[in-house]
């Protein structure tokens, strides 16, 4: 059994429950927009982090033939006839009519076998290179190989030619339908296409609502059983059979498609808007350019802003960014979108940023405060601990760790000693990641810490830049013309 | 289809509106102007005389088109070749207007104000857009036959790139196929039944032929029109023997599902018309909406004209002197005898008009007696350039500037003054706006700002931000009562500066002339203490 998340076992179905770090990372909001065609069966395959880098790696290589536009269309071709696929399983589980099930059973049949041949040869054309999509190749190949399938696909598809070969000719007066078989020449069709060149209407059917037939089209299968016989006959014989056309193991394999396409389709659609993208690389340090917090760039996006991105370094011999700096300063985007770079550079797929080398991290943990919590009743530093707990347990070691705010509401003092052996506590168990604090001190806690600073402008406005510098107490008075930057220097600046 | 009569490429759209319009439209009081424009005024021998009718569309669109600055010395000639097409032929554009304006009419009574959320549901709603396909396809016509009657003369690009465009999109070939399809859907709208003669009946009935398949789950699908058509069909009773025998007849032929008395089956061939019908009118609804905009803008752009006609017949009546603004480089600014048309309308009186030649003077500033003059020559200028880049005519004999987008104006709330603390916060929190909104082509007037402090910090803070700008190359003229400030600007020579102000003959009496003149330590402000003083005693 091959999956596409995994090389050795299904992998990636064992949560179903939305883990903490999706709502810290705001990966719900982003997975919502990347998943609102998919529905929730791919949501959760977003949930599960890789095991071990081998799945990682798996999984990037399976990424970077979908990111190509050719595999990509060919499976976002399949993806969406197979979408129509279900559709007509929903109508013909709905009909009431033993003959009208019959002949949806022949439309999904028809519809899966065309749009199965059309992915089989656009995927030998394309020649994937990741293990994972050959893989899939081949299953398709033997599946179409195999004699029961032929078989199948020849009469389907001889069933199919008549059926679509059918036409009836329908004129109404006020008093009454003339019904006749036989196919027209569409004239007035064609006026009207003559007339406005660019209209893509269609003439629908105001019976396609509901599944029953009506009057109409009872009188018109009425006239048509008596005339087709041969054909209904045969039809019958065809949906007798109950030929399992779509195994279990290929609806799997198109969800786990679904993870990949997903991504790749929301993808393209920021990188429309200007938004930078980049396959990671697996390096020993971290080292990125140009991060920015995704899910403020979805925001943004409504608002037709820009985000701000930021770089980050970590050298070999450092371990922990604690960054201090201004309230509403980007501190908190800071750390979340470097949370998103770990998260989706160990989910194998691309990562917000212009440039980006990742390690390979054992696990990615967040630690955002809360509202206190009124359900488990704890106080909020309780809460902390206790979720803090999970994190710091044996095994954990080279992780990434994310922490926003923690002990907020102790004493400045204790606040300072715990979160001071939390770092510690982290560092020696090879971890990595960013500490965001208000606590100045912390930027000097242990060995491997690296200090960072959200910046001020000259007049203490937010730059939204994060740079290395030592942590500082705010100060700043204001006289007006000051406070409006209108000083000749201070608007020399603002010109500059 | 595209009216262009304001811009050559494209049709109105209010965006890149000048910052802060609402403080421009109140520190130039050009309310005024929209009042002008609202008139109705015909001229009678040398009279104008206007009418008690106002039309506030008419103010409107004046005030929408005015508050969006041209840019380009092509796009201001563009529409002042428009506007002296309209001069020359103010009957046209009022028919023009008139014509537009029925139809949106119309369209209103037909229901087009009710909520348009797109998806029609209703046979009532069909029948309600049938009928507005209907009236803009006429007003179409109506459009067309004008503009071939009565257009020829028109000569401006404007007009006769529009006349092409209608002959072109509306041809008569277009004419001919709407007018075919309205005919066969006729049946739809008309229910009535017509009696030409005594004891003629007709009615409208439909034939429709389709063709389908029934590949989906054996329901009709992939439908085709073959034909659509009204019928004109003499009128039988449809409960009467005649339609009784029929409807028998039909029941016993062969391929024939006879509708009489069958309600189910002709609810069903209800809905199959009703989506025919549908189907075809949705073919022809984005040329039905290309022509309600069409519309929309028709009646917008030529009340925008009807109001200058209207402005330059106010001007006449207050025997102000007009012209058509030349567009130079962004250092020229020269005029003749230029009047604050907006004071001349409100006083229902002549006014002083100005000269000026301050060409290459990147920054102006204004000093002078109290009451003499300097916030209407001020105005004077911000006014015709608001005009000027609107494409309107302006009151002066010669007017010359440069196109200014990015236009500000900054002047003292004297009806602030209550808040005396915080004024000098609220001068600074809308500079500080301007600031940020500044752009190329800046032009900035400033009428007593910072009067709102002392003296000699004002002057200092006028200095510092006047000095940063300026050296920004934005565009300056200052009334100021800040003398510290001035002198200190004259003192260093600077090049392209002028000075200005207002006139004072050595009696004490103003002139209202505005004159170039070096700062003087004093605004003659005693005088006028002891002017208003001694008149009391």
């Amino acid at each position: 059994m091959i999956s596409l998340l995994s090389a050795k076992e299904n992998a990636g179905r064992d949560v179903t429950e939305q883990p903490t770090l999706f709502r810290d990372l705001y990966l719900d909001q982003i997975m919502e927009r990347v998943t609102e065609d998919w529905g929730p069966e791919v949501r959760t395959l977003f949930y599960a982090l890789p095991k071990s880098q081998a799945e990682e790696t798996y999984r990037r290589a399976i990424y970077g033939d979908i990111k190509k536009d050719e595999i990509y269309d060919a499976l976002m071709e399949f993806e969406m006839s197979m979408r129509i696929w279900k559709q007509y399983g929903q109508h013909r589980e709905r009909s009431l009519e033993e003959l009208q099930k019959q002949v949806w059973h022949l439309r999904e049949a028809q519809a899966y076998v065309t749009s199965l041949e059309c992915l089989k040869e656009k995927l030998e054309k394309a020649k994937p290179s990741s293990q994972g999509l050959k893989a899939l190749l081949e299953w398709i190949v033997g599946w179409t190989d195999r004699k029961e399938y032929r078989d199948f696909r020849a009469e389907v598809l001889s069933l199919w030619q008549e059926l679509s070969g059918f036409r009836v000719m329908l004129t109404y007066e006020r008093e009454r339908f003339t019904i006749a078989e036989g196919k027209g020449t569409g004239k007035y069709d064609q006026f009207l296409s003559d007339c406005f060149p660019t209209h893509e209407k269609v003439f629908k059917s105001p019976f396609l609502g509901s599944e029953d037939f009506s009057n109409l089209e009872e009188e018109l299968v009425r006239l048509f059983r008596k005339k087709h016989k041969d054909f209904f006959e045969r039809l019958g014989h065809f949906d007798q059979r109950k030929f399992n056309c779509v195994p279990e193991e290929h609806k799997r394999l198109l969800t786990e498609a679904g993870y990949y396409l997903s991504y790749a389709k929301f993808q393209r659609k920021m990188e429309e808007e200007g938004f930078l993208f980049c396959a990671p690389k697996v390096s020993d340090c971290l080292s990125a350019k140009g991060v920015y917090d995704l899910a403020l760039a979805l925001t943004n996006l409504e608002k037709r802003q820009t985000v701000i991105s930021n770089d980050a370094y970590l050298a070999p011999d450092e371990s922990f960014f604690v960054l201090t700096g201004p309230n509403q300063g980007g501190k908190t985007t800071y750390a979340r979108s470097l949370g998103q770079l770990v998260y989706f550079t160990k989910m194998g797929l691309d990562v917000p940023a212009e440039f980006a080398e990742v390690p390979y991290y054992q696990n990615l943990w967040t630690h955002f405060s809360v509202e206190e919590s009124v359900e488990t009743g704890r106080g909020k530093l309780l809460d902390e601990l206790v979720r803090l707990k999970p994190m710091m347990q044996k095994g954990q070691t080279n992780c990434f760790v994310v922490i926003n705010e923690l002990f907020t509401t102790a004493a400045n003092y204790d606040a300072n000693v715990m979160g001071k052996r939390v770092l510690e506590y982290f560092i020696g168990e090879h971890c990595k990641g960013i500490y965001v604090t208000h606590l100045a001190d912390l930027s000097k806690a242990c060995e491997g810490v690296v200090s960072l600073r959200a910046g001020v402008d000259a007049n203490l406005v937010q730059t939204y830049q994060i740079e290395r510098s030592e942590a500082k107490e705010l100060a700043g008075a204001n006289r007006q013309v000051e406070k409006y930057r209108l000083t000749y220097e201070q608007l020399k600046e603002r010109f500059a | 289809m595209n009216v262009g009569l304001l811009y050559d490429y494209k049709e109105w759209t209010p965006v890149k509106p000048y910052f802060d319009w609402g403080s421009m439209t109140a520190d130039l009081g050009l309310d005024t102007l929209f009042w002008a424009a609202r008139q109705d005024s015909v001229l009678q021998g040398s009279r104008v005389v206007c009418s008690e009718h106002e039309d506030s569309y008419v103010g409107f669109a004046m005030k929408r088109v005015m508050c969006i600055p041209l840019k380009t010395q092509e796009e201001v000639q563009y529409r002042q070749e428009v506007l002296k097409d309209c001069l020359a032929h103010e009957e046209f554009v009022g028919k023009l207007y008139r014509l537009a304006s029925k139809v949106l009419e119309d369209w209103d009574r037909l229901g087009r104000k009710r909520n348009n959320t797109g998806i029609r549901d209703t046979k009532a709603e069909l029948i309600t857009d049938l009928q507005v396909f209907r009236l803009l396809v006429s007003g179409m016509e109506q459009v067309k036959e004008l503009l071939s009657k009565d257009g020829k003369e028109m000569h401006s690009r404007g007009f006769r790139e529009l006349f092409d465009r209608v002959g072109k999109e509306f041809s008569d070939d277009v004419q001919i196929r709407l007018e075919k399809i309205l005919m066969d859907l006729s049946f739809y709208v008309d229910v009535t039944i017509h009696q030409p003669k005594r004891n003629v009946f007709y009615s409208y009935s439909p034939r429709i032929q389709m063709e389908c398949g029934l590949e989906d789950g054996l329901k009709i699908g992939s439908l085709k029109l073959e034909s659509m058509e009204t019928i004109e069909k003499p009128y039988s009773n449809p409960y009467g023997v005649k339609a009784k025998l029929q409807g028998q007849v039909n029941s016993l032929t062969p391929g024939v599902i006879a509708l009489y008395k069958d309600q189910a089956m002709r609810e069903d061939a209800e809905q199959l018309e009703y989506e025919a019908v549908n189907y075809v009118y949705s073919c022809c609804s984005s040329i039905v909406a290309s022509f309600g905009r069409f519309f929309d803008q028709l009646r917008f752009q030529t009340a925008f004209y009807l109001g200058a006609i209207n402005i330059k017949y106010q001007m006449q009546r207050y025997k102000t002197e007009w012209c058509f603004p030349e567009v130079g480089g962004q250092e020229s600014l020269s005029f003749t005898d230029l009047k604050e048309v907006v004071m001349t309308m409100k006083q229902k009186g002549n006014t002083i008009g100005n000269d000026g030649k301050l060409d290459g003077e990147a920054m102006v500033i204004v000093t002078g007696a109290n009451q003499g003059g300097k916030s209407t020559f001020l105005r004077s200028i911000g006014i015709a350039q608001v005009m000027m880049q609107c494409g309107l005519m302006v009151p002066a004999k010669r007017y010359r500037s440069g196109l200014f987008p990015n236009f500000f104006t900054h002047f003292t709330r004297r009806e602030d003054s209550a808040m005396n603390s915080g004024r000098l916060d609220e001068e600074l929190r809308r500079m500080d706006q301007i600031v940020s909104n500044l752009g190329e082509d800046s032009l900035l007037l400033l009428n007593e700002s910072f009067a709102s402090t002392t003296e000699k910090e004002g002057s200092a803070i006028a200095y510092d931000i006047i000095k940063a700008l300026k050296e920004e190359g934005v565009r300056i003229i200052t009334v100021t009562h800040l003398l510290s400030f001035a002198q200190r600007v004259y003192e260093e020579k600077q090049s392209g500066v002028a000075f200005l102000s207002a006139q004072r003959l050595s009696d004490g009496t103003r002139t209202y002339k505005i004159l170039p003149h070096a700062p003087e330590m004093t605004s003659f402000g005693l005088e006028l203490y002891d002017e208003i003083l001694s008149s009391d005693k």
